[in-house]
């Protein structure tokens, strides 16, 4: 045996069926718990009542995150004589073909653990990063990936953490700010319409009561914009609330005779949501 | 036949209670029902069954033809809660109540607190101010308030101001209209409400503050229901409730009627049922909801094997033996399975305004558009909600399914 296959040896344990079929029950046994928290988890937070929903989806990426750092902990020792002169050849070796081969990946690994330590986002969150805006759905080793209005899946790489601003609207919470906002004719009672306003968030079927409601205008060369900033009881109804709001708010317009503007204006969704 | 004289239980304790909402006290469900509910109650959908139909067949069959269940569990006199109320309910209304002058009575859904303050208001002939229709509600109609417009008279009764209610930015505006005038009246005047409609006004128009504390009945518990159904016991001769599939007694102290010879009305063999501390915890302690549940566990006949020596002693003393359902075959109606946010929202606004005809249910939840009705005809075939008298409402024995769904769902619930 030459000077490299006894280092060779030195470092590597001798590898037989035994320790295959070890290394591929780890594997299994890891794979499985991993589906098992992947998709039994949602499957029981969705039964649960709406408050322990939002306790149990956070934990999600942790705990898929833990099984498989005990993967590896496990593995690791059945492959490689675990000394510290060993860890250290081994790593560094590593180290090195990841660094130039898989930085990319790294990158989005490593920002999906800061992610999930500075619960920058998690499982049941709306956020919006670049121009996505949904509900995070899962949030795996590389990418979250979340589910639009649209019902459309958007897999966003944890990387974009580093250069990209994260708009979450509910941060682990069961509900998030609504605004719905309307465009009036200078011509008319500000103050019936604000308190008209007020009444329809009130009466909305959708509105969480226990949250403030408030509505604020602002007067525009065009004519005054009113903004209503209410909670509805859950963020899954956000839409269903907002369109019960518009509703509802042009039956008052109607009554008190406030007319809307009918100049084109921007597309609201077009800003980002920071500057609502 | 001749129903049971209230003063017959002179020493059991008063059984209609007006109490501060903070007194309100629940009944306890039984340890194990406790438990069971509680771990189910972390899900959402334990109140949900995949079942089509209500009632199973074999059950229509045993329940009590009509008369029968007229004189064992009749329909109640709220005279009675009136007599034992007569002092709160004048103190509430005395002239010289001063800021107290405004007082509401706040009941849970067929608590009786409606029916007791209107009989209280006919026995004295005070005019009752009748609610307005939800059209007039929608339209502003300012005669309504002309009834309120005297400055003395009577009390000004309201009756039921949950129908006063639409949750629509109109029906507000028509709300603070009523109260403000209440507020500038000189009379007293005095509300009952339903509690989700007080629960509802007091977030969304602070309603208590400018009112002193309202006050509630007090909850049934095992032993005031049992009084109660006493009272409603109108047949001939001594009468005793055993559960059907083991003969135990459901009242304690065996025999109910007032044509019962005290002589004769030995306390019957058996041990005691548990019937009642189940009926009043899931009830809620609701006079109503504990009633429909009673009038439907009542049967003709036991279950097979039940010891024949109990009848035999019954038949002996002559005592006639209702047989009562035992609870866990009691029919409890529960939402459709894939019952999802439709259905909830109808059952709240339907328990926010005490009952809504079809067209204001529309009126009040827009949203949903076309789809209310389909959703109306839904929980129906499940007896979760009926028409009566032109107004869908969630039935009594519905009524813990369907809050028990909303307050999962996070919804804005009443305090009782």
């Amino acid at each position: 045996m030459n000077d490299n296959e006894a280092r060779l040896a030195h470092i590597v344990r001798h590898l037989d069926w035994t320790s295959a079929l070890e290394i591929a029950v780890v594997i299994a046994g890891a794979w499985l718990l991993t589906v098992v928290v992947r998709a039994g988890l949602p499957w029981a937070a969705d039964r649960l009542r709406p408050a322990g929903r939002m306790k149990i989806l956070p934990w999600i990426p942790v705990l898929r995150f833990l099984i498989l750092l005990a993967a590896i902990g496990v593995i690791v020792p059945i492959v490689i004589r675990p000394t510290l002169e060993n860890m250290v050849v081994i790593f560094g070796a590593l180290g090195l073909a990841i660094g130039f081969a898989f930085k990319d990946y790294l990158s989005d690994v490593i920002g999906g653990v800061v992610a999930t330590i500075e619960r920058a986002y998690r499982p049941g969150d709306w956020v919006r990063i670049d121009d996505a805006y949904g509900e995070v759905k899962s949030v795996g080793l590389r990418s979250l990936s979340i589910v639009t209005p649209d019902d459309t899946v958007v897999f966003i790489p944890h990387s974009k953490l580093w250069s990209t601003n994260v708009y979450n609207a509910n941060a682990g919470k069961r509900d998030l700010m609504c605004v719905a906002d309307f465009f009036l004719h200078p011509d008319h009672d500000a103050a019936a319409v604000r308190q008209g306003l007020a009444d329809v968030a009130v009466t909305s079927p959708y509105v969480n009561l226990s949250r403030s409601i408030v509505v604020i205008l602002a007067d525009e060369p065009w004519g005054t914009h009113y903004r209503v900033k209410a909670y509805p009881v859950d963020s899954r109804y956000q839409f269903e609330f907002i369109s019960d709001l518009t509703l509802r708010a042009k039956m008052v317009f109607a009554r008190l005779g406030a007319l809307p503007v009918t100049a084109p204006v921007a597309n609201h969704y077009d800003r980002p949501p920071a500057s609502r | 036949m001749t129903r049971s004289d209230p003063h017959d239980d002179a020493e059991a304790p008063q059984l209609w209670q007006a109490v501060p909402l903070g007194d309100y006290k629940r009944p306890e469900r039984p340890a194990t029902e406790a438990v069971r509910s509680g771990f189910l109650g972390l899900f959402k959908g334990n109140c949900r069954t995949n079942a089509n139909g209500p009632v199973v067949a074999d059950e229509r069959l045993r329940q009590l033809p009509s008369d029968l269940l007229n004189a064992a569990a009749a329909w109640p006199d709220w005279a009675d809660a009136v007599r034992e109320l007569e002092q709160v309910l004048s103190d509430i209304t005395r002239p010289d109540a001063g800021r107290h002058r405004i007082r509401a009575l706040v009941g849970a859904p067929y608590s009786g607190a409606r029916e007791t303050v209107r009989c209280w208001a006919e026995q004295r002939q005070w005019p009752i101010i009748e609610p307005p229709t939800p059209a007039r509600i929608l339209a502003q109609d300012e005669s309504w308030f002309e009834a309120l417009a005297a400055e003395d008279g009577p009390p000004i009764i309201i009756a039921e101001l949950e129908h006063c209610l639409l949750r629509h930015p109109f029906g507000l505006a028509f709300l603070r209209r009523l109260f403000d005038q209440l507020q500038a009246s000189p009379r007293a005047c005095l509300i009952a409400t339903n509690s989700w409609t007080w629960a509802y006004l007091t977030v969304a128009m602070q309603i208590g503050d400018n009112m002193a504390a309202p006050l509630t009945l007090q909850a049934l518990d095992s032993d005031r229901l049992e009084q109660w159904f006493r009272r409603l016991v109108g047949c001939d001769g001594p009468v005793v409730f055993r559960q059907a599939d083991d003969g135990s007694l459901v009242f304690a102290t065996g025999a109910a009627s007032a044509a019962a010879d005290p002589a004769s009305d030995a306390q019957p063999p058996g041990k005691r049922s548990d019937f009642l501390g189940r009926l009043a915890g899931y009830s809620r302690g609701i006079a109503g909801v504990a009633w429909g549940l009673w009038r439907q566990s009542l049967e003709t006949a036991a279950s097979e094997g039940v010891a024949t020596r109990l009848e035999e002693a019954d038949t002996a003393a002559e005592r006639s033996v209702i047989w009562v359902r035992p609870w866990s075959r009691i029919h409890r109606p529960t939402l459709p399975a894939d019952a999802g946010l439709p259905e909830l929202l109808v059952l709240h606004a339907l328990l926010i305004h005490g009952g809504l005809p079809e067209g204001a249910v529309s009126e009040v939840l827009a949203a949903l558009g076309s789809r209310v009705v389909a959703v109306l005809r839904s929980l129906a075939a499940y007896g979760i909600i009926e028409e009566h008298r032109g107004r869908w409402q969630v039935t009594p024995v519905g009524y813990p399914a369907a809050r028990a769904a909303l307050e999962s769902e996070g919804l804005i619930v009443d305090w009782l």
